[in-house]
């Protein structure tokens, strides 16, 4: 499939601020699976827009508007083509042997502990209960989570609020993609699995699904043989080539689209508006 | 070795009870049932060669006159703002840093063997930085728990895979030095944040070659004032490439830090600005400090603001300390801080215990300068014989520093040990525990005479291409009796310290 997303984020201060500074996390990753064919970012007012690698591997922008202004707008475009996977996951086969075997434990060690927003607590043990252990076949135990969640959770973007860390979801068993996101990692690095956050966008297509009226955000569980694989616990189903995935990160802090800092004491109004469209030629 | 002069040679004074008599300043008898190493007396209460002629000085000085100039000296030190500020004090907490006259003394031969083994952790600490933010050698060679550096608090993941200039890290930092009831020099802790206590050491010496200039007769001193133009020199030299000329500036928290004393002396000293976080400002990547004609580029910082406050774009976002973008600038390698963002590391007092493997991982080398025994309270068998003898150990919060956190067993009540032993219980990775070692002590003047006061050494290292160690080091005096803890936020005071020339 190949998509055309424009992600715009307004900011709207009642009174001028100043000395705004930004990091952006909109631009989609190229892997394997998927391929960024242009990215453009506008900011208005105008400024030098300035990019960098992130420690995962990520392109983050940062910039920066001075003078005094009372709106800010940020506008990310990309092109991003996605082929379906050669062979579809082997979630079944995912054991604790493989994974206790894996070559490389360095390299995803840091998605094993507990980060910001996916923190180990009573109520996630609590939660942990229902599922039962994970035992051997870890990557069934992973498709379980996403199913429980999907379940048991209500979709209510009122329940948590974007600083909201796991126990505010589990506590009204509600919330939004980023937490069923941070609910499931939680509970896969729990279980020593190592889970990490991806934040990106869903094609709604025809079809109803939750999360494509704005950025999108599920969690990716590495389940050897095939490693790391997707699952959107939000619409309880793997990810597939109707994701884009834009960035990944120990959970929402590392990877969130726009974060920044300003001078002046507004409290500014934010508004997002996310147009994702699959180009006529493909299919 | 003290260098004397010829025909100069030091009369030793009167020996009274066993233990040399300064002129009318006695000698504590406390010093009768002493068994730490002490720097001045042996153990027949003659004093150590090097310090003898000290002793013939002070022994001429009316004891009127010597209590005279201490006064003197205090107010000095008062005039000069010698303060430092007590965190867990309501009221008062501006404090004169006090200062005892009799100095320590460190030959030659004890100041190189000091020298050498700082050199040497230095060099390994600064390797071992590189490394965990970039190859990560060291963990997947599995010499250190990955999960001890990824629990540490100082650990900055910011950092990761982030260049910085000459690959220098630790531009500044103190090493803490104790000796053992041996005289055997071992390293308490690392300081690779900011470091503070120069400016006590500079100041020191200016007030004791006022108010007593005839101790130094017949020493050859080292000088220390030397010290801030070497500070320069080495953050000079670490600017971002391409830069000849580099500005550098002092950055400080404010006036309420504990050591804003010393901000403003170095920056006085180096002559360069001293600046707040709300004077710089970062446009398109680079640092630049708002003046009342435009803005001035800056392109080193010698910053002696934590990490969690430098950068509220990536760091506490609630920090009105710091500067907005600074860590972008940094990346991009347009301005370099010292010391490196995420030095806090290497000082965990977690990974204490491995810096020693530091040392033989990176430079092939054995340790010049021992640690003291460390029990890790992560290790179960480790942490259960500590519990079970806590009124032997000395018990630290890893994540504390300046004497606070930390529980002396064998000075604590009963009451303290149950806590901390439940503290322990409940988050083992963040204590470690050490035997009580007995610190040596050095003769402090205390109510007109001579008592034992336990001292601790604080040398400073630079470091740039190589390291070096200015021989500028900070003696801290626990001036309770009794007492083994030196901080100043304890009681702990600080003497002149000299090293000796060649």
């Amino acid at each position: 499939m190949e998509y055309t997303i424009a992600h715009t984020t307004t900011y709207v201060y009642p009174e001028p601020i100043s000395e705004s500074y930004a990091v952006v996390h909109l631009k989609p990753r190229s892997d394997p699976n998927q391929f960024c064919t242009r990215y453009e970012l506008e900011v208005a007012p105008r400024a030098t827009v300035f990019s960098y690698a992130d420690r995962f591997g990520n392109d983050a922008q940062h910039f920066a508007v001075l003078p005094t202004h009372d709106r800010l707008s940020i506008t990310a475009r990309s092109n991003v083509a996605t082929t379906p996977p050669e062979a579809a996951p082997r979630v079944d086969e995912a054991t604790r042997a493989l994974l206790d075997a894996d070559g490389d434990p360095d390299a995803w060690y840091a998605f094993l502990r507990e980060s910001q927003y996916v923190r180990f607590t009573a109520p996630l043990d609590e939660f942990l209960k229902e599922l039962g252990p994970p035992g051997e076949r870890i990557g069934t135990w992973c498709s379980s989570v996403a199913a429980h969640v999907h379940r048991t959770f209500s979709y209510d973007k009122a329940a948590t609020t974007v600083r909201s860390a796991v126990d505010d979801a589990l506590a009204t068993r509600a919330g939004v993609c980023q937490d069923f996101a941070h609910v499931m990692i939680a509970a896969a690095r729990n279980a020593k699995i190592p889970a990490r956050y991806v934040s990106g966008y869903i094609f709604r297509g025809d079809s109803h699904v939750l999360g494509a009226e704005a950025s999108h955000a599920w969690c990716e569980a590495y389940l050897p043989p095939s490693g790391w694989i997707g699952f959107d616990p939000t619409n309880d189903r793997l990810v597939d080539d109707h994701y884009v995935k834009i960035a990944i990160g120990r959970d929402y802090r590392d990877v969130s689209p726009v974060r920044g800092v300003y001078r002046g004491s507004a409290d500014a109004e934010m508004s997002v508006d996310v147009a994702m469209e699959a180009l006529a030629n493909q299919q | 070795m003290p260098r004397l002069r010829r025909n100069d040679r030091p009369r030793a004074a009167p020996a009274t009870g066993g233990r040399t008599h300064a002129s009318g300043l006695g000698v504590d008898p406390a010093y009768a049932r002493a068994t730490q190493y002490d720097e001045l007396f042996l153990p027949d209460g003659s004093p150590r060669e090097h310090y003898a002629q000290l002793m013939a000085t002070l022994a001429a000085l009316p004891r009127d006159e010597i209590l005279a100039r201490v006064q003197s000296i205090n107010t000095m030190l008062l005039q000069r703002g010698v303060t430092f500020t007590v965190y867990a004090e309501a009221s008062g907490t501006e404090r004169v840093f006090p200062f005892d006259i009799i100095p320590r003394i460190l030959t030659t031969a004890e100041w190189d063997r000091i020298d050498r083994g700082i050199v040497q952790r230095v060099r390994a600490l600064n390797a071992f930085l590189h490394d965990v933010y970039h190859d990560e050698r060291i963990l997947r060679e599995r010499r250190i728990p990955r999960e001890i550096v990824y629990s540490s608090k100082s650990f900055c993941a910011e950092m990761i895979g982030v260049d910085v200039a000459g690959d220098v890290y630790v531009h500044v930092s103190g090493i803490d030095l104790i000796r053992d009831e041996n005289g055997t020099f071992l390293v308490l802790e690392d300081n690779c944040r900011s470091p503070s206590g120069i400016s006590y050491v500079l100041e020191n010496r200016t007030v004791l070659k006022r108010g007593f200039p005839d101790v130094f007769r017949n020493y050859e001193v080292c000088p220390v004032d030397d010290y801030p133009s070497r500070l320069l020199r080495v953050l000079r030299h670490c600017a971002p490439a391409g830069v000849s000329q580099p500005n550098v500036v002092v950055l400080t928290p404010g006036i309420h830090n504990s050591a804003y004393f010393e901000h403003t002396l170095l920056a006085r000293r180096m002559g360069v600005e001293l600046v707040e976080g709300r004077d710089l400002i970062v446009v398109d990547n680079v640092a630049y400090v708002r003046t009342t004609h435009g803005l001035e580029r800056v392109d080193v910082i010698y910053r002696r603001i934590d990490d969690d406050y430098l950068d509220p774009l990536y760091f506490h976002s609630e920090s009105t300390l710091g500067v907005t973008g600074l860590m972008n600038a940094y990346r991009a390698g347009k301005v370099t801080l010292a010391n490196a963002i995420g030095t806090g590391v290497a000082d965990d007092k977690a990974l204490y215990p491995y810096v020693p493997e530091m040392i033989r991982f990176y430079l092939g080398e054995t340790p010049l300068l021992e640690n003291v025994l460390t029990f890790d309270c992560t290790n179960d068998v480790q942490r259960r014989h500590v519990l079970d003898n806590l009124d032997k150990f000395v018990v630290k919060n890893v994540n504390a520093s300046g004497g606070y956190g930390m529980l002396m067993g064998a000075f604590a009540s009963a009451a303290e040990r149950t806590l901390f032993a439940a503290l322990v219980a409940e988050r083992p990775r963040d204590f470690i525990a050490q035997p009580t070692i007995q610190l040596s002590s050095a003769p402090t003047l205390i109510d007109g005479r001579l008592s034992p006061r336990r001292v601790d050494l604080r040398p400073f290292a630079l470091l740039s291409d190589s390291v070096e160690v200015p021989r500028a080091a900070l003696t801290r005096v626990a001036l309770r009796e009794d007492s083994l803890v030196v901080n100043s936020s304890q009681g702990g005071g600080s003497k002149d310290t000299w090293v000796l020339q060649a």
